[in-house]
């Protein structure tokens, strides 16, 4: 089943001249893939993870969640299929400060009308699932950085999405932690979670089945067994409209 | 570039209505506990924001409550003042329909009689009653010196005719110069006797009221027994000769009776109720009270001019608190831009945003709107103090001031709150 489907999709941003972040790209992601993305600083590895996330408006091209076309959604519609579809995990753990870790992983639930009691029953799940049981009522700024990438998981986790989308969530960890955090990834995938890592480390990169490499707005499929991107059947087009 | 066919792809409610259906996906809700949940615990968990956000409401709201507590507490002193120098004195009158003076001189049943007097000086608060008329209006009588047999001409000295029960002349306050004045046993005794003011004294030539000089009123004999100087309420006595009630009554001399009344500082308005019933028990309607309307009226002037002058403080005060309140929440807002991005990601709608911008600034504003009250209060009962006046604070703006800065915080969180609508979720990445 194909999950997310990028047709001709483009971002650029207004500007002398324009910026292409994202050039015209086709692209299927299926249900329960793992993909990497990697690339120089500034190819646009963040701007196709917003554009796949929905927290950024393609300027060109057809974007569908699961069949459905995004560009007819409101808004509001807009937020609902996000919130429900995606979670995300970024590189800086962006918790609130003032909630502790229980109370941040809530907070997508607070926007579906799910009641205190169940809120607080699936954040301490969550929680429990990335190995923070004992820091329920912790404030962010007493948690580790490997710890509070992990709250950052659960919450991306708590309201049960179908794509997690990552950007570079190991890049403020040492590598024990993100030793730890591949491993959580791989689990939550092999679970059946479909799941987007931006990433610049190659380690990391050479553990993940698919592999998209960026460079200068376009994609380019790459695969860690060496066959090239010609011989994908699902494969990627880049550079104008197919 | 193929941006024209996002653009041309209608985004309408049904459209997003299906295409969420066919995903299984609701729209997003909260529940209004959530809302007033997570506006309150912002505010608790960062109180140096809340503080700093609620100043304004305070000092606006402590504004608004010193003002108006202040111009009450002067406005009581300013009536004090004027009550007890002016408002102590009612005269009571009949009626119109009563005033007819009949053809002999005499009122057609005047419910203003000396026992009236008595019932109306009985009343509690009233300092001294006084019965009083003027003869024929006030123009001048003939009063001789001497005793003669010829009709008046141009020689004979005329004078005004004044009334007046013993008890008038010192409701007047009058002021002996030479001799006495006529008491309430002359008046029982119809005693023929007068009092002559200064200028009259002078005009009919009595210097001396030792030896009694007599006077002739209608060619009866008026011993003068005194000379006053001076008068608190009815000018008139100077140049008057003043007899008692009884005597005039005798000589036929009647006119517009009215019962002048001296009350305790702050009573002239009961007194104005009550006099009526007691000088005519079984038709009040007949005697009309007649407070002095120079004095109210000065003093009704100077309470609104005062009073609109204050309310217009007042209401800049609130305008500058709910400008300065908005900066702050604006301030705030901006400040708190990734927050609201992130809220936007987790899959906030922008109502739920503008919401708790909305609530959290209403939440704010009601917590500086008690506190700017508590300081408006203190800043009114220590001016009071310092003053010593008795501090006067309508306890409806104890109530109406948390509900102002209430008030003032949907103000003030509206445009905010519209603004906080725009931040996109990607504005949370982007630091
Ligand atoms: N809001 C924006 N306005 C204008 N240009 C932007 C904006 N956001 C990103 N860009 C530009 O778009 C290009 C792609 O940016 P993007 O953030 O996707 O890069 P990236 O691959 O994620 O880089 P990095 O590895 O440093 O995070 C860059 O040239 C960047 O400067
Ligand atoms: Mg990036």
């Amino acid at each position: 089943m194909i999950e997310l489907d990028l047709d001709a999709v483009a971002v650029t941003y207004p500007g002398v001249p324009p910026v292409p972040a994202l050039r015209p790209t086709s692209l299927q992601i299926r249900a329960g893939e793992l993909v990497g993305v990697v690339g120089s600083s500034g190819s646009g590895k963040s701007t196709l993870l917003n554009v796949l996330g929905l927290l950024e408006h393609s300027t060109a091209g057809v974007y569908r969640v699961r069949g459905v076309d995004t560009a007819v959604l409101t808004e509001r519609g807009r937020t609902a299929l996000r919130g429900v579809q995606f979670g995300f995990v970024f590189q800086a753990h962006h918790l609130l400060a003032d909630r502790t870790a229980r109370e941040n992983v809530e907070l997508p639930l607070l926007y579906r009308k799910v009641p205190a009691r169940l809120r607080r029953r699936a954040a301490v799940q969550a929680l429990r699932r990335v190995g923070l049981g004992h820091r329920l009522d912790a404030l962010p700024g007493t948690l580790s950085g490997g710890e509070r990438q992990r709250a950052n998981i659960a919450r991306a986790l708590v309201q049960q999405p179908r794509v997690l989308l990552c950007d570079e969530p190991t890049g403020a960890l040492d590598s024990a932690s993100s030793e730890d955090m591949v491993g959580l990834l791989q689990g939550l995938n092999q679970d059946g979670l479909t799941v987007v890592v931006v990433t610049h480390e190659q380690w990391i990169a050479a553990r993940l089945p698919r592999r998209l490499r960026m460079q200068d707005g376009v994609v380019v499929e790459e695969r860690p067994d060496g066959v090239t991107p010609g011989e994908r059947t699902d494969g990627v087009t880049t550079g104008g409209r197919p | 570039m193929s941006r024209s066919v996002v653009g041309t792809r209608s985004r309408t409610r049904r459209a997003t209505r299906e295409a969420l259906a066919e995903l299984a996906i609701p729209l997003p809700r909260m529940r209004v506990v959530d809302v007033l949940r997570e506006a309150s615990l912002s505010a608790v968990r960062a109180p140096a924001r809340t503080l700093l956000n609620a100043l304004g409401t305070i000092l606006g709201v402590a504004a608004i409550v010193s003002i108006m507590g202040l111009s009450g507490t002067a406005r009581g002193a300013v009536s004090d003042s004027f009550d007890v120098l002016r408002v102590t004195q009612v005269t009571f009158v009949d009626s119109e329909q009563d005033r007819t003076v009949g053809r002999d001189g005499r009122a057609a049943g005047s419910s203003l009689t000396l026992r009236a007097q008595e019932s109306v000086a009985g009343l509690n608060g009233v300092v001294d009653a006084g019965l009083f008329w003027q003869f024929a209006d006030g123009r001048p009588q003939p009063v001789r010196r001497f005793r003669t047999q010829g009709p008046a001409d141009l020689s004979t000295p005329s004078l005004p005719l004044n009334v007046a029960s013993a008890r008038a002349l010192t409701t007047n306050r009058a002021v002996v110069v030479q001799g006495r004045l006529f008491d309430a046993g002359m008046e029982d005794r119809h005693a023929r006797v007068g009092v002559l003011g200064v200028v009259a004294a002078r005009s009919l030539g009595v210097t001396r009221v030792d030896r009694g000089p007599v006077v002739y009123v209608r060619d009866t004999p008026i011993t003068v027994v005194g000379v006053v100087g001076d008068v608190q309420i009815s000018g008139t006595m100077l140049n008057a000769l003043t007899l008692p009630t009884t005597t005039a009554e005798d000589l036929g001399l009647d006119g517009e009776r009215e019962i002048i009344v001296r009350t305790a500082p702050g009573a002239a308005q009961t007194i104005a109720g009550q006099g009526p019933f007691a000088i005519s028990p079984l038709a009040p309607g007949r005697v009309t009270a007649l407070a002095p309307p120079d004095s109210s009226l000065l003093r009704n002037q100077v309470q609104s001019s005062l009073t609109s002058l204050l309310l217009a403080l007042a209401l800049i005060a609130l305008a500058i608190g709910v400008v300065a309140i908005t900066n702050v929440t604006l301030l705030a807002v901006m400040q708190r831009r990734s927050e609201i991005g992130l809220r936007r990601a987790m899959g906030a709608a922008p109502r739920h945003i503008a919401l708790l911008v909305l609530t959290e600034a209403a939440a704010t504003g009601t917590i500086g709107g008690f506190a700017g009250a508590s300081l408006g209060t203190l800043t009114v009962a220590v001016v009071a103090a310092a003053k010593g006046w008795p501090p006067v604070l309508d306890p409806m703006v104890l109530v109406a001031a948390p509900l102002l800065g209430t008030l003032a915080g949907v103000l003030a969180g509206a445009y905010p709150a519209r603004k906080a609508t725009r931040i996109t979720p990607i504005e949370a990445l982007q630091r």
